[in-house]
């Protein structure tokens, strides 16, 4: 298996990706050569110089720092989305395929309902109503995001459901529940990891685009968004401004991107779309 | 057939009402007290008594489900009440800017359209030939560029660099440049489910059996090829389209279009709670509507659809 | 002997000498390995061997249906005198239909969901022979209701999901033969249904064979079918005939281990 994985040379890409966009989060206050808030009013709209590496914005902030801060925000806000969808999605979705019937019944309603919102519109309605914030914008994607999940993960658990050894199990007396959270569970992670990886790099674009448009994280917070978002007056004369954010969600967009084609690949295995 | 309409219109109305009933709330959330905010379009610095007459005036002494079904009486008649910023019908205002926006999402599918769809074809009747391999970087590349980004780079090259556009955007900008900045993250995706679902079908039986038919290539592939791979296409179609309405708000604030979405961009901005009541309730009329469509043509072109 | 040949050319319906197939896949193995087999008018050829030997893929060469990937070689190739090398698409929809039709393992698989079985048994008819609508719609329900479809114009409206898998299997018969085509190559036309349907479908692959004087190539595994309908039989095993001859011989003085093994295996 580790084989197969490591012969893919866009798994090996995808993963140094990450493994550095990781880093870079993680290491932030001591990677950054200045403090990503730090304005300096006479050194505004420099070119690049060994103190400030890609220059300073249009508040003389150094964008090299204001990039690496920017990744720390990024990574904290998709994973909070993530770890929020998948801890709701798994155990709806499971109980939804396992019990079948009426409860499936309803829950599916639900799911429906929710994923007829696009989750732009409920983003838009809670920033609205609850002020803009990256909190706001981490609650309202979730409430919307993990319906979908929640029917992919149902669909795995009555395709596993139906094989014969869970049959073997209930006829062997072993309980429901430890059948659900420890033999369907066993059997489903692996695209559940496949899937949240992919899901990863959408997350990040869409927390990119809320903030842009001031609905997410607000400024003076060092985020990718709102760095583009802050350099659309100065487009005309400074495109290195929207440039340099841009490149860093693009790379760290295709670095999931690439680890989760990868691990699809590596896996084999049909994901339940 | 009727009888399959009026069976999806009877399923749409509780999800109207809970939509219904989630706009209503986003008042109560909303940081404020409404009763403030209407006085102080009555009166220049209104005291509390004053505050309470206009409470009594708008209904909002009583209990929330009585003030539920006074708004849902009013919705009914389209009045969603006027907007705190300039009060105007919010209705009046929607209707203004709403063909904007459809125009706009209109021209992003046509471009999803043409571009997906022969490239989708052409990749699954001829894979790992460079068309293929194209069209898969392009489509790999595409998932992973934000869109507001596309429509800035553009905005640079076309506007400020070769002066195509003007970079203020307004009235007289043409939506081509909008409409294919909207369009360029879906056709990625597109291209592949295209190519996914021509592949498909390509393998099944009646395909095979088809051709032992002795048919020609034309009845082949148009007739029975095109009509079976375009059903997937059929409802991911209604679903961008509804996305892209509702998502319009990023294209029309980078473009300065007139649009709905940079109305309700606006509204947010200043809190302005009915035009954002509005704005949702209308958008979830539509975009239930958008689907009920896609159920009606999908089973024209799937008889096995009516029967479930 | 030049002049026997050519006799005998005439009463055969598909004639392969060493057919060679190798999938496009990757694997090292022939799919099928110098298969030469010959099919008489009028007469049913059976196919035999396990899942896996390669007998589907023999037909699918024949109906010209192998993917492009995959390398198809023979050394002679004749379906109802029409020698089969290197022919255009169009040339191949004339003889598929027209004289060699193929039913398939899947009949629910093997119409077009979307469409009316009607429409598709038309589609077929208007493809070889120049008719109107209407009188290809006549023509239509009448073979329907020679294969037993008692109310043949409902079963002309309904759609595929509609029909049981054996009324399907009979829809795709009367598909097939239709046209009149020479040779008809059944590949487990019968495996998919029930056993109650099984008879029936058989019953009626004979009738047809004999009533149109039409040859038969029928795959199968299963032997006790063979022992039912089939004049001639060829043993496949690992992509290579291994023994044939016509169903006493086999039957009653095989050769081979393996064919010894089979008949063992039904008794």
């Amino acid at each position: 298996m580790t084989k197969k994985i490591l012969k893919q040379k866009g798994f090996i890409i995808g993963l140094a990706i990450v493994i550095f966009f990781i880093l870079i989060a993680v290491f932030a206050p001591y990677i950054a050569p200045n403090n990503p808030l730090e304005m300096n009013i006479s050194c505004k709209l420099q070119k690049p110089s060994s103190q400030y590496w890609l220059g300073t914005d249009n508040l003389g902030r150094c964008i090299a720092s204001r990039i690496i801060w920017g990744a720390r925000s990024t990574l904290l806000y998709s994973m909070t989305v993530l770890t929020a969808i998948v801890i709701v999605s798994i155990p709806i979705g499971l109980i939804s395929g396992y019990v079948g019937g009426r409860t499936d019944a309803v829950i599916m309603r639900v799911i429906d309902i929710i994923m007829a919102i696009p989750s732009f519109m409920l983003v838009l309605a809670v920033a609205g109503t609850l002020g803009a914030s990256a909190r706001n914008m981490i609650i309202a994607m979730s409430s919307v995001w993990w319906a979908g999940y929640a029917r992919i993960i149902r669909g795995m658990a009555i395709e596993v459901k139906q094989k014969d050894f869970i049959l073997a199990l209930k006829s062997a007396g072993c309980s429901h529940v430890k059948i659900i959270t420890k033999h369907i569970f066993k059997n489903i992670a692996e695209p559940i990891i496949v899937l949240a990886t992919l899901e990863l790099g959408s997350i990040i674009l869409a927390i990119a685009s809320f903030s842009f448009i001031g609905l997410g994280a607000q400024p003076p917070t060092p985020e990718w968004g709102i760095m583009i978002s802050d350099s659309k007056d100065y487009i005309q004369s400074q495109p290195q401004l929207m440039i340099y954010p841009g490149i860093a969600i693009i790379i760290t967009v295709i670095g999931f991107n690439m680890l989760g084609e990868g691990l699809k690949n590596a896996f084999g295995r049909k994901l339940y779309e | 057939m009727f009888q399959f309409i009026f069976k999806r219109i009877v399923q749409l109305i509780p999800i109207l009402f809970i939509v219904s009933i989630i706009t209503f709330s986003l008042s109560s959330f909303s940081a404020g007290d409404a009763a403030r905010v209407l006085a102080e379009r009555e009166y220049i610095r209104p005291n509390t008594k004053e505050i309470e007459l206009v409470r009594v005036k708008y209904g909002l002494d009583k209990p929330l489900p009585v003030q539920y079904c006074n708004w849902l009486k009013k919705v009914f008649k389209g009045d969603f009440g006027n907007s705190y910023k300039n009060n105007k019908p919010v209705l009046g205002e929607m209707i203004y800017y709403f063909p904007n926006t459809v125009k706009l999402s209109l021209g992003a599918i046509i471009i999803v359209i043409c571009i997906s769809i022969p490239v989708g074809i052409i990749s699954a009747l001829k894979p790992n030939s460079i068309f293929d391999y194209v069209g898969r970087f392009f489509s790999f590349f595409s998932a992973s560029v934000p869109s507001f980004w596309v429509g800035l780079i553009l905005l640079y090259v076309l506007g400020a660099k070769l002066k195509f556009i003007s970079v203020l955007g307004g009235r007289n900008q043409g939506i081509l440049i909008p409409a294919f900045t909207m369009a360029f993250g879906m056709c990625g995706a597109n291209i592949r489910l295209m190519k996914a679902s021509i592949t498909e079908v390509l393998n099944k039986g009646y395909m095979q059996a088809a051709k032992a038919k002795g048919i020609s290539c034309i009845r082949l592939y148009c007739k029975h090829g095109l009509k079976n791979a375009i059903l997937p296409i059929l409802t991911k179609t209604g679903i961008m389209f509804s996305g892209f309405l509702c998502g319009a708000s990023i294209i029309e604030s980078i473009f300065s279009i007139s649009g709905i979405g940079k109305y309700a961009l606006d509204a947010v901005i200043t809190k302005d709670v009915p035009v954002i009541q509005g704005y949702v309730m209308l958008m979830a009329v539509i975009v239930v509507v958008i689907n009920l469509a896609v159920d009606i043509l999908y089973s024209l072109i799937d008889p096995r659809i009516k029967v479930q | 002997m030049l002049l026997e040949e050519s006799c005998m050319n005439d009463k055969e319906v598909l004639k392969i000498e060493n057919l060679f197939v190798h999938f496009g896949t990757g694997s090292k193995k022939e799919a099928v390995n110098g298969v030469s087999l010959t099919v008489q008018k009028g007469k049913i050829t059976a196919l035999i061997g396990e899942s896996g030997c390669g007998k589907t893929t023999v037909a699918l060469a024949v109906m010209g249906l192998l993917g492009k990937q995959d390398e198809v070689k023979w050394s002679k190739l004749e379906i109802c005198q029409n020698m089969i090398q290197n022919i255009s698409f169009r040339k191949w929809q004339f003889i598929r239909g027209n004289k060699v039709s193929m039913i398939f393992q899947d009949p629910l698989d093997s119409l077009d969901p979307l469409f009316t079985v009607g429409n598709q048994i038309i589609e077929g008819i208007r493809s070889h022979q120049k008719v109107s609508k209407k009188q290809a719609y006549n023509l239509a329900v009448k073979q329907l209701k020679n294969l037993q479809f008692e109310d043949a114009e409902r079963i002309m409206k309904c759609y595929p999901f509609e029909l049981s898998g054996g009324m399907c299997q009979r829809v795709m018969i009367a598909i097939a033969i239709l046209a009149r085509p020479g040779l008809l190559i059944a590949d487990e036309p019968t495996t998919a249904l029930d056993v109650t349907v099984q008879a029936e479908i058989l019953k009626q692959i004979y009738q047809m064979s004999r009533n149109y004087n039409m040859g038969v190539l029928f795959i199968t595994h299963d032997l006790g079918v063979v022992a039912e309908i089939a004049d001639n039989v060829y043993i496949m095993h690992n992509g290579k005939i291994i023994e044939d001859g016509n169903v006493e011989k086999i039957f009653n003085h095989p050769v081979q281990n393996y064919t010894k093994a089979l008949l063992e295996s039904i008794l």
